[in-house]
């Protein structure tokens, strides 16, 4: 409780600082009108030009459930995050800057209802910040590229950029509105910014729909907007519930409705249907109660649904029923009535009937008795709706609102000028096709003797594979493998046979591409166009790229927690740890630390930072309703290694696959590879082993796997050039 | 001890409902599953195997005073059980029940309870010579066969069989195995495939669910060990080299008992694609998805009721369609969704009832991407277990329709009061658990049936007197008659850490059968085939893990009739 009036209180007296501090920030200044750029090159110049100082900007927000995402937005360290990474206002925590300095903050107010929210560093400054946009000016198409800490912050990276384009602004999506882009987020860019190609900060990246084209973000003039009360610490609206609640043994969504239905079937105990339910045990769903109860206690506020007031035969349209008083009723129409055209087009069936009905419009129905009315419909009460209970995630939360609009943005037009590229790589990229005449890979031409590289895990089970070139298919051999690269140096003629005439060799680049470089995959129609979003580095396999961790307490207990839980109960513990050794489990609660009440994750997180090493501590655990004391003596934290396995990094890995895996496919091998060009195009699987080339159509590497949503993998021109010396030595050897 | 190599990925878990459903490369699956075929062949071999002993060997119990289910297994023949640890009500020792078959409750001594273990074992107080000790090994396969039954089970309901799998083989001196699903609740039984008893489950989490093998659980449970100095470690056989499994290959067994039903549907058919339809809600698709099966070519589809959405669309075969809710009926909770399309393929029924432990499949939801639903075999499998009557009860009496807001139990002495609903007029009025009920509205009652008559002549808000016997001789009671809280029969469970999404609607339903797919509410209304590739029925409700609800053909054919005669109002 102590701590947390202190943290309001240092809240109070930051308050006036940032604000005065951001009047004078550029923001305030006016600046020049958004570029548009008009053609690839322009956009690639812009993208390069900007890339550094974005990242620098960017930072990670790190609490003990997990990690989101920040930009700094002045001088002195006002950060705009989203209000799901804070969650309340007060917190104190702690942030990573892109210079790896680590530094304690507090956060200010959170505003649940657009997922916006800030947060103070508590140093001095100056910090690297980027100008924020206070006024929505945006469009849809307008470039984007989104930044943050995807999975969280891993040891040596910097945040990766990514480009997209605004596919859809001012949209429902859970919280009040939203800017949707195809710059592609996924859990741990939380808070993270969106940027315009003036580098302002237009959004905070907020939410995922799995498709990975739906990535929403808070457009920043709905933060400026309630921006003074924020910085007061002011909060807005209540945190959202992530999936059904993990404590309630009887999920029973309409309880309250239940309880309603029940008051309403014993006042209304007179009436038959009332009666006949009373007498017998019942368990109705929400539609039938709803009916019911819009039957008794019909709500005047509820939604209408136009009704003409007839029941039809499925098949026919045939009435069937009239109900009393109703449109149809009073213009005539009786039972047994067939209606033969609807405003004077025939009818046959019921189905294009009722599609009309829907329409609730006044109509004009002909019947084979030869009456013509015209009925306007009475509104009546709407079905009501009732949702299928989802769950939903933290840090990123994949919202369920509609995938509308993903396709309105087409890159087609903008890259049109490099269909004449696209043309001359039709002798350069060939597609590999199994028995069934399925591509199942790309392949890069690398010599017209018919020499050709591809990705050698997607190969190796396919027998009678072919390329396809010209209309002809030519059976591939496989010359040597480099299995570290996955990269395969494949033949596509028999021996003694001629090569495929008229195959051309790709031009290489042997110089890696910046990050922000815009680069090119070739598709069978076209192009993808993505950017590279870090430096180039190794891709390790699950598990072994390594968290950034913090440094700041070495005390250790030994414990991790689910990043969806609020209260501490325990999801895992370390084999071998203090934790472990006293017979601490998985499903414990901790309810007591050294006698004082363990509120939540955070405060225990706390606790556990001000012991030292070696100190025995007194725990009080509930374990199925029965509450043990348990005695661990805390270590110190094991250090963990670069290159060797990481549990957390593991698990990690496996949520971003399984969440990425979803909305759409990835590669089966698309990790391990020694050294490899990170990039953001929406390669699939068919695309590995075709070029990733610069705008000029130089190769600056061979893309080699659609690894998660936010990243695809290249092998760079420089390994490629080494790889293929090796393998040509190795077929040479073999023959 | 390096148990951390036990951590398998959770890539292949259900965790978070939706996310890790993987998708499959489509086409070239049939050609290159050899070995997973076989190893499907051998589960099924093996589930039908199993199911003939289920009873024998698997008992459903609960605690006094708790709606919990659970099953606990056999271990000798003096009347053992092996058990899940169920907490008591109010940390009383309330004794352990075995539920029969036949509709009655035997109360069982508890010889030992290991919390932190989450086992527990009991014994029968007679012996019965119908149940049969199950064989305990430490034979470890790919692929393993978990009993389950429902959290709050029917009575007579017999468990059914779930089918896992390890994604590689354990560790020579590993203690335990980590099973690729989690949909399991702590303390559940593990069979090898051969039908022995090989582990335990540890822990229900959203990550692969740990289970601790029985050698160790020997280790730990003297008792258990005492009663069975046999099964010392060095007598049990030692774990054989595994083969290597290629990632995925836990989910390619799964499907492929789909690929297998749904060529020969379709080759006894003549058709192509699958008679279904993917049913989402213009406004929300990830909320009020499901699937719909088509049943007349000219646009007829059924589906699952309560889980539409006002504004629909119908997908098939890339398309989407603009769907009408033509007509639904409450008992089934079937809706006939009509579509503007001709020349669709039809549903065809069969009206075959396998045999319990038999495979059977059905397609699923990829949450929303959906697109490939129809020609990417996207499916889970499970087994059959059992039909399940209309209006058959619960463990939980749900037949009344007033409650005193106590929980009763029937002993030799009369009813007793097992346990008192917090809040309720009855726990105000001063009545206590182990109370012996007397007379109830004047009328001396010994039966819970007569308590159930008198509750069900009365209305919620009459007062009654309650007399009771207890140590200081009878007392009166004046008590309120509430509502019964409703516990959705035989279902209705989201088991904490445990990512399934059941329907909202999981009862009440005409006769269904009850089978081990692990379906989520969004993967209602498709039908579910046999190996064969018969379409047995109709998936009407997620109900809780590991156990899904369909209707059959005789209740989809009558209720068909009646939608066509007559839509709803418009």
């Amino acid at each position: 409780m102590k701590s947390l009036l202190t943290s309001a209180l240092s809240l109070l007296l930051l308050a006036p600082l940032s604000a005065q501090n951001t009047e004078n920030a550029p923001a305030a200044q006016e600046a020049p009108s958004t570029p548009a750029p008009q053609s690839p090159q322009e956009l690639d110049k812009l993208v390069q030009a900007l890339s550094p100082d974005l990242v620098k900007a960017t930072i990670a927000v790190m609490l003990d459930g997990g990690s989101g995402s920040g930009v700094i937005v002045s001088p002195d360290g006002l950060v705009i995050t989203a209000a799901h990474v804070t969650s309340e206002a007060g917190k104190e925590m702690t942030v990573l800057l892109s210079d790896g300095r680590e530094l304690p903050a507090t956060s200010l107010g959170v505003d649940h209802e657009t997922d916006g929210a800030l947060l103070q560093i508590n140093a001095p400054g100056p910090f690297p910040f980027r100008p924020y946009m206070k006024t929505a000016d945006y469009r849809i198409g307008d470039w984007v590229i989104a930044t943050g800490h995807p999975g969280g912050p891993v040891l040596g990276r910097p945040s990766p950029v990514r480009l997209g384009r605004i596919s859809e602004a001012g949209t429902k999506s859970g919280f009040s509105d939203a800017i949707t882009t195809t710059a592609m987020v996924i859990s741990g860019d939380s808070g993270g910014p969106l940027y315009n190609l003036k580098g302002e900060v237009i959004g905070i990246n907020s939410n995922i729909n799995v498709s990975w084209n739906v990535n929403r973000h808070v457009p920043l003039p709905s933060i400026v907007a309630r921006w003074e009360a924020l910085l007061k610490g002011e909060s807005f609206g209540r945190a959202q519930q992530n999936g059904p609640d993990p404590n309630s043994i009887f999920d029973e969504p309409y309880a309250e409705m239940r309880e309603r239905f029940e008051e309403a079937l014993e006042k209304h105990a007179t009436q038959a249907a009332a009666a006949e339910l009373l007498a017998r045990p019942r368990l109705l769903d929400p539609h039938h109660m709803q009916a019911l109860l819009n039957e008794w206690e019909p709500d005047p506020e509820a939604e209408k649904a136009p009704q003409y007031g007839f029941t039809l035969e499925a098949n026919t349209p045939r009435i069937v029923s009239i109900i009393p008083g109703s449109p149809a009723a009073l213009a005539g129409l009786s039972e047994g009535d067939l209606i033969t055209s609807v405003n004077e087009e025939i009818i046959i069936r019921t189905i294009p009937l009722t599609l009309k009905l829907r329409s609730g419009e006044e109509l004009t129905l002909s019947t084979d008795s030869g009456k013509s009315v015209t009925l306007k419909p009475a509104q009546v009460i709407a079905r009501k709706h009732f949702p299928q209970p989802v769950a939903g995630l933290v840090n990123m939360m994949v919202s369920d609102a509609p995938e509308t609009g993903t396709n309105a943005i087409s890159n087609e037009e903008f890259l049109s000028s490099l269909q004449g590229l696209r043309e001359s790589l039709t002798r350069s990229v060939l597609p590999l096709k199994n028995q069934k005449g399925e591509t199942i890979v790309s392949a890069t031409v690398i010599h017209e003797i018919g020499q050709l590289l591809t990705k050698a895990s997607e190969i190796k089970d396919s027998e009678g594979l072919v390329a396809s070139f010209d209309g002809e298919d030519y059976p591939v051999e496989v010359m040597a493998i480099d299995e570290q690269f996955d990269i395969a140096l494949i033949r596509i003629s028999a021996p003694g046979l001629l090569p495929a005439p008229g195959l051309l060799p790709v031009s290489w680049e042997p110089r890696e591409p910046k990050v922000g470089q815009l680069l090119l995959t070739p598709t069978p129609r076209g192009f993808l166009s993505g950017v590279i979003t870090q430096p180039s580095r190794s891709a390790p396999k699950k598990g072994y790229e390594l968290n950034h961790r913090s440094e700041q307490s070495n005390t250790y207990l030994g414990v991790s927690f689910s990043p969806e839980a609020v209260d501490p109960v325990i999801e895992k513990v370390e084999i071998g740890s203090p934790a472990d050794k006293v017979g601490l489990l998985e499903g414990d609660q901790i309810l007591e630390f050294e006698k004082s009440k363990v509120e939540n994750l955070e405060a225990l997180s706390a606790q556990i930072a001000k012991r030292s090493p070696g100190e025995k501590v007194t725990l009080l655990v509930k374990r199925n309703d029965e509450e043990i004391i348990l005695e661990p003596i805390l270590d110190l934290r094991p250090r963990t290694l670069s290159g060797t396995f990481d549990q957390d990094a593991s698990r990690r890995d496996g949520a971003l696959s399984s969440l990425s895996a979803n909305g759409g496919e990835l590669s089966q091998r698309r990790a391990g590879f020694p050294h490899a060009l990170y990039h953001d195009q929406a390669i699939n699987p068919r695309l590995t082993g075709a070029p990733l080339l610069d705008l000029k159509g130089k190769v600056v590497g061979i893309n080699i796997a659609r690894a998660l949503r936010h990243r695809s993998l290249a092998i760079s021109t420089e390994r490629i050039d080494r790889i293929v010396a090796q393998l040509r030595q190795a077929a040479r050897e073999r023959n | 001890m390096n148990t951390r190599l036990l951590q398998l990925p959770r890539s292949l878990s259900l965790s978070l409902s939706l996310s890790l459903i993987l998708a499959l490369t489509p086409a070239s699956l049939l050609g290159q599953l050899n070995w997973s075929e076989r190893e499907e062949k051998a589960i099924a071999q093996s589930t039908l195997a199993f199911a003939q002993k289920l009873s024998q060997q698997i008992v459903i119990i609960g605690r006094t005073g708790l709606t919990t289910t659970r099953v606990a297994t056999v271990i000798d023949q003096e009347g053992h059980l092996l058990a899940p640890f169920i907490a008591s009500i109010d940390g009383q020792d309330a004794p352990y029940l075995l539920y029969r078959p036949d509709g009655s409750r035997v109360q069982l001594t508890t010889v030992a309870e290991k919390p932190k273990r989450f086992l527990a074992l009991l014994k029968l107080e007679e012996k019965d010579e119908s149940l049969i000790p199950t064989r305990i090994s430490k034979v470890v396969d790919h692929s393993v066969m978990i009993p389950t039954c429902a959290p709050i089970a029917s009575l007579g309901e017999t468990p059914s069989i779930s089918v896992d799998h390890l994604e590689f083989a354990p560790p020579e001196k590993a203690t335990a195995i980590r099973l690729d699903r989690s949909l399991y609740s702590p303390g559940s039984p593990v069979f090898d495939l051969s039908g022995s008893l090989i582990a335990v489950t540890l822990a229900s989490r959203r990550t692969n669910t740990p289970a601790l093998f029985i050698t160790r659980v020997l280790e730990e449970f003297a008792e258990l060990d005492a009663l069975l100095p046999e099964l010392s470690e060095s007598a049990l056989p030692k774990l054989p080299k595994a083969p290597k499994i290629e990632p995925n290959e836990a989910e390619k067994i799964r499907e492929s008992s789909l690929n297998e039903a749904r060529e020969r549907y379709l080759q006894s058919t003549q058709q192509n694609p699958l008679p279904c339809v993917h049913i989402f809600n213009e406004g929300a698709p990830s909320t009020h998805s499901v699937i719909g099966t088509i049943v007349r070519k000219d646009g007829m589809i059924l589906t699952k009721a309560s889980d539409l959405g006002p504004d629909l669309r119908v997908r098939f075969r890339s398309k989407n369609y603009r769907g009408i809710l033509l007509a639904s009926d409450e008992a089934s909770d079937l809706a006939l969704v009509g579509i503007d399309a001709t020349d669709l393929p039809v549903v065809r029924w069969s009206d075959e009832l396998p045999a319990p432990g038999s495979t059977l499949a059905a397609p699923i939801l990829l949450q929303e991407s959906t697109e490939d639903m129809l020609t990417k075999p996207s499916a889970r499998s499970g087994t059959f277990s059992h039909i399940l009557k209309a209006h058959t009860p619960t463990v939980h009496a749900t037949s009344q329709v007033t409650s005193l807001g106590l929980v009763t139990e029937q002993t030799e002495d009369g009813i007793t009061i097992a346990a008192i609903q917090k809040d309720s007029p009855a726990y105000e009025s001063g009545l206590s658990p182990g109370d012996l009920i007397e007379k109830i509205d004047g009328q001396k009652i010994t039966q819970r049936s007569e308590l159930t008559r008198i509750l069900n002549s009365h209305r919620v808000g009459d007062e009654l007197s309650v007399v009771t016997t207890s140590p200081n001789g009878p007392q009166e009671y004046s008590v309120t008659l509430i509502s019964p809280r409703l516990i959705p029969p035989a279902t209705g469970i989201i088991v904490p850490r445990v990512s399934m999404i059941p329907s909202v609607r999981r009862a009440p339903f005409p006769d269904v059968m009850v089978h081990s797919i692990p379906l989520n509410s969004w993967d209602c209304g498709s039908p579910l085939f046999d190996s064969q590739g018969r379409a047995l029925g109709l998936n009407i409700a997620a109900a809780s893990p590991n156990r899904s609800l369909a209707l059959r053909p005789a209740t989809l054919r009558k209720v068909l009739e009646k939608l066509l005669r007559k839509t709803r109002a418009f």
